[in-house]
């Protein structure tokens, strides 16, 4: 009778057809609405489990920013048949690995174990959605512990406070204008009864998508799946989201600091890249490849072979899905290094504004977006990613398989389009950190 | 009153059941083929049908017969490598380099002191490229004076842009003052010191150790098997001497250095402003030898994050501020190296030494029970199956194989091992290593230590214990 009446719950197994990228890629979804994903791999012996739930830190309202930052925290605490701390004894104990992604639009967590450990790790992700006990009393003290953890993060180094001024100012106007958790040192005095408000969207079915990737009997999944989640009450019914990308930005941003006791110069270069929904961010990921991936390593060689600067180049891009900021960051120990520097960068730049790249330049770097896109398919924790943040985005699959098409479509004037677009002076904030 | 000795044999029991079914697991797999191609290269092709890319390593087993036996020899593997595959100093353009850019460039080094490690991926239709790649590896003949003189200018600051310098520079000095007078010890030269190289000494070890005698190369990927090997055979023709007698390997001391010698602690102080960077290294027996598991075992119990003895005494400053270490296996050929690392503030080095020496000698009062066996030989069979969701893991068996001259594949070696390995027989390897060094327990415990952090703030650090400096300038 019971395995009946999970057959019902179950509505549609159905095969999703991903040619040549993932084999036997099967999803259904639970009556409270609940999506389900499954990789099976029959060779391997782990398995994985990504919950990914369609909520993140937009969804904050005014006065507890930096909760959802804080909820990555809370998750080891007390539930119905476990103590503080027992998730995390249990999850070392099977050698598995776990991670969090917390973003503005998304938040996840992922974990591997041996195959064997199935059944453990659903348990432990249906206990904390069913019966996280989260009081005033634990509440009050993992605000506390979180808000030295924020201080400790905010007092960091200079290229910290740099970057953080420059990621602000880059993605002014935007839903993503503020650091994750800029404003969690208010957190101390929120309110309980909003962060539990605000926690309920994590326990929402209909706001949370399974990938299960490994070793199963996919029959013996679904009953343990439905044995597990299929109790959670059914929650709102997710709505296909309107995301709206930004433009770029108009007018450029200087700022200069003097810091003392600092051994190097440094500069933090920042532009606004295009949403992830936008067609557009396949070309900027290309440049961002073709400027700083150290296997191509075009600005290091500008920088460093033909200058002989002896520069340190870093460099970081957003995950977001309306806007984005990139920012290079280059440190040199003479401040005359980092004048050459930037005067080397700007030529760069403007050079891969005025002409179409070579064609083996071109090759070079499709050959490398493809291969890390394959890789990424190739790993659980990387493809489960990529599975349920594509579903969030588009209501659908077919992504996967036109991203890797539209990477070998990418043509130089597309490059050269996206470099005017995105690379001009007018997109770009910009913050020189001098030595005192 | 529940027998306890009754539930710890049953579960004991199910355990070793467990375990036997896990040796039938561990043979579920992607199908091997070995070849040896004309010029002595040993190549397995795996073939996994899944695979929508090439991923390839190319080992290299170093021959250290014709170094020099003077002060400067450690740089000498280092600059060959670096000569050879160093982006920054590629001027004139070798072949070299340019063959892996038109494999598409995603290549990964792994320097240790008696191999090298090349990891590609590259896409199917570039198979031939490949070859093209490895006949120029064995064929290199672009060694330049003035390719080499920006060696010798360039190397340490090349090596400080690196992301983890400071871990692989940590291994490099630890090894050092593990093995000082042995190839494996061959690994760090101070800056002065790779003046007194020359063009010669680099092109000499090229020679002797960039052998395809001397290569595995291992390929995984959906690709027929045959013709891969076919392909490789007509790229490499002409190359090398198929006729060339077998590997002779580095001269590695079979004995593993007794835990009684003295430990060195030694600070690297440089600049950098983040806390220090903690490195324990303790030389192990290799995986040939039966204890080499009831060692894996012993460090497992003491190190292992959150169940390891030295974050059990409650209210300890390292359980409090979560100090994980990170831990790492390093196979050779007569010895294998435990490396544990974690970033730790300058007030806790003394500490935390101090508590590690405390649980090791501690284990001579109270053994390993059986609950912490069971976690740890648990841990590793686990970690074993976890490892699986790597696509580079099957290759990685390979190589190890390869390294530690193992004559067993290691998802055979490790149920095997377990199997006859038991709390007794773990805790009868913690008493042979404690009273081997007993005159030294209440001093230290062998092994050692590199810390690697800013000068300043260790400068002010007091210590009870004596200290190497080594100061990045």
């Amino acid at each position: 009778m019971k395995r009946t009446l999970a057959a019902l719950i179950i509505i549609g197994l159905t095969a999703v057809q991903i040619p040549a990228l993932i084999n036997n890629l099967y999803s259904f979804e639970l009556a409270n609405g609940l999506k389900v994903f499954l990789v099976p791999e029959p060779n391997a012996e782990y398995a994985s489990l990504l919950v990914y739930h369609l909520t993140g830190a937009r969804d904050e309202p005014a006065g507890i920013q930096g909760a959802s930052f804080l909820y990555q925290y809370l998750i080891y605490q007390k539930t119905e048949n476990l103590e503080a701390g027992d998730h995390f004894l249990i999850m070392s104990k099977t050698a598995g690995a776990m991670a969090s992604r917390i973003n503005y639009d998304y938040s996840s967590f992922y974990k591997i174990v041996p195959d064997t450990e199935i059944n453990t790790v659903l348990w432990l992700e249906s206990e904390r959605l069913r019966s996280l006990q989260l009081d005033d009393h634990i509440l009050d003290q993992q605000k506390k512990l979180f808000n030295s953890r924020i201080v400790r993060k905010r007092g960091g180094s200079v290229e910290n406070r740099a970057y953080n001024w420059v990621h602000a100012a880059i993605l002014q106007g935007t839903a993503y204008e503020k650091h994750l958790y800029e404003d969690a040192g208010n957190l101390v005095n929120a309110d309980n009864s909003d962060l539990l408000k605000l926690y309920r969207n994590f326990t929402d079915p209909g706001r949370i998508i399974l990938v299960i990737s490994g070793r199963f009997a996919i029959d013996e999944l679904k009953n343990l799946i439905n044995r597990y989640f299929q109790s959670l009450p059914a929650g709102s019914r997710t709505r296909p989201v309107t995301f709206f990308p930004a433009e770029p930005r108009r007018e450029i941003i200087f700022e200069n600091w003097v810091e003392a006791d600092l051994p190097y110069n440094l500069v933090v270069i920042g532009f606004r890249f295009p949403a992830r929904i936008s067609h557009d961010q396949v070309f900027t990921d290309f440049l961002r490849y073709y400027l700083i991936d150290e296997r191509l390593s075009r600005l290091d060689y500008a920088l460093n072979q033909a200058n002989n600067l002896e520069a340190r180049i870093n460099n970081d891009l957003t995950d977001y899905f309306e806007a984005n900021s990139f920012t290079i960051q280059i440190s040199t120990r003479k401040r005359i290094q980092l004048e050459q520097a930037k005067y080397v960068l700007n030529r760069e730049l403007e050079f891969i504004q005025g002409t179409p790249l070579k064609s083996q330049d071109l090759r070079a770097v499709k050959t490398l977006m493809e291969l890390d896109y394959l890789k990424n398919l190739s790993r659980p924790e990387e493809r489960s990613y990529l599975i349920a943040d594509t579903f969030h985005r588009y209501r659908n699959l077919g992504h996967l398989e036109s991203h890797l098409k539209r990477i070998q479509r990418i043509t130089a004037f597309d490059i050269q389009r996206a470099a005017k677009k995105y690379l001009n002076r007018d997109n770009q904030v910009i913050l020189n950190v001098y030595a005192e | 009153m529940p027998n306890n000795k009754k539930t710890n044999k049953t579960i004991f029991g199910a355990f070793i059941a467990a375990l036997l079914t896990m040796q039938a697991i561990f043979l579920v797999g992607n199908q091997v083929h070995s070849f040896k191609t004309q010029n002595g290269i040993t190549l397995r092709v795996i073939q996994d049908q899944q695979m929508s890319f090439i991923h390839a390593q190319v080992l290299i087993l170093f021959d250290f017969s014709d170094l020099p036996s003077s002060h400067f020899t450690p740089s000498i593997p280092e600059m060959t490598v670096f000569h050879l595959f160093a982006k920054e100093i590629d001027e004139p353009s070798s072949p070299l380099l340019r063959n892996l850019r038109r494999l598409g460039g995603d290549y990964q080094l792994e320097m240790k002191p008696d191999f090298l490690r090349i990891s590609l991926n590259f896409p199917n239709d570039r198979l031939p490229n490949f070859g093209a790649f490895l006949k120029e590896l064995y064929n290199y003949n672009h060694f330049f004076l003035k390719k080499f003189n920006n060696s010798l200018e360039n190397y340490w600051s090349i090596f400080f842009r690196q992301e983890n310098w400071k871990s692989i520079l940590a291994e490099r000095i630890g090894y050092s003052f593990l093995f000082p007078d042995q190839p494996l010890g061959w690994c760090f030269t101070p800056y002065t010191e790779l003046r007194q190289l020359n063009l010669f000494h680099l092109r000499s070890f090229y020679r002797n150790s960039f052998q395809p005698q001397r290569s595995k190369v291992i390929i995984k990927s959906n690709v027929n098997p045959h013709v891969t090997l076919g392909l490789l055979e007509r790229s490499l023709h002409g190359s090398g001497d198929s006729e060339s007698s077998a590997i002779t390997t580095p001269t590695l001391s079979p004995q593993t250095p007794r835990p009684d010698q003295h430990r060195k602690i030694v600070f690297f102080a440089g600049e950098d402003s983040e806390p220090p960077l903690f490195t324990w290294l303790e030389p192990l027996p290799d995986v040939n030898h039966p204890d080499h598991l009831a060692h894996l075992t012993i460090h497992q119990a003491i190190f292992a994050f959150p169940g390891g003895r030295i974050y059990q005494q409650r209210f300890n400053r390292f359980t409090a501020r979560a100090y994980q270490f990170t831990s790492e296996v390093i196979h050779h050929r007569g010895v294998s190296v435990i490396k544990h690392q974690t970033m730790i503030n300058y007030p806790d080095i003394e500490p935390l030494i101090s508590l590690i020496d405390q649980e090791k000698r501690r284990l001579l009062a109270q053994p390993l029970d059986r609950r912490e066996y069971l976690e740890a030989v648990n841990y590793f069979l686990n970690k074993a199956k976890v490892s699986t969701a790597d696509f580079e893991q099957e290759v990685n068996n390979e190589v190890f194989q390869f390294i530690a001259g193992f004559n067993q594949p290691f998802n055979k070696w490790l149920p095997t091992m377990v199997r006859k390995l038991s709390p007794e027989k773990t805790n009868n390897v913690v008493a042979a290593i404690l009273s081997s060094g007993k005159d030294n327990l209440q001093t230290d415990l062998g092994g050692t230590i590199v810390i690697i952090g800013n000068r300043d703030p260790l400068i002010r650090q007091s210590f009870s214990f004596t200290v190497e400096w080594i100061r990045q300038d």
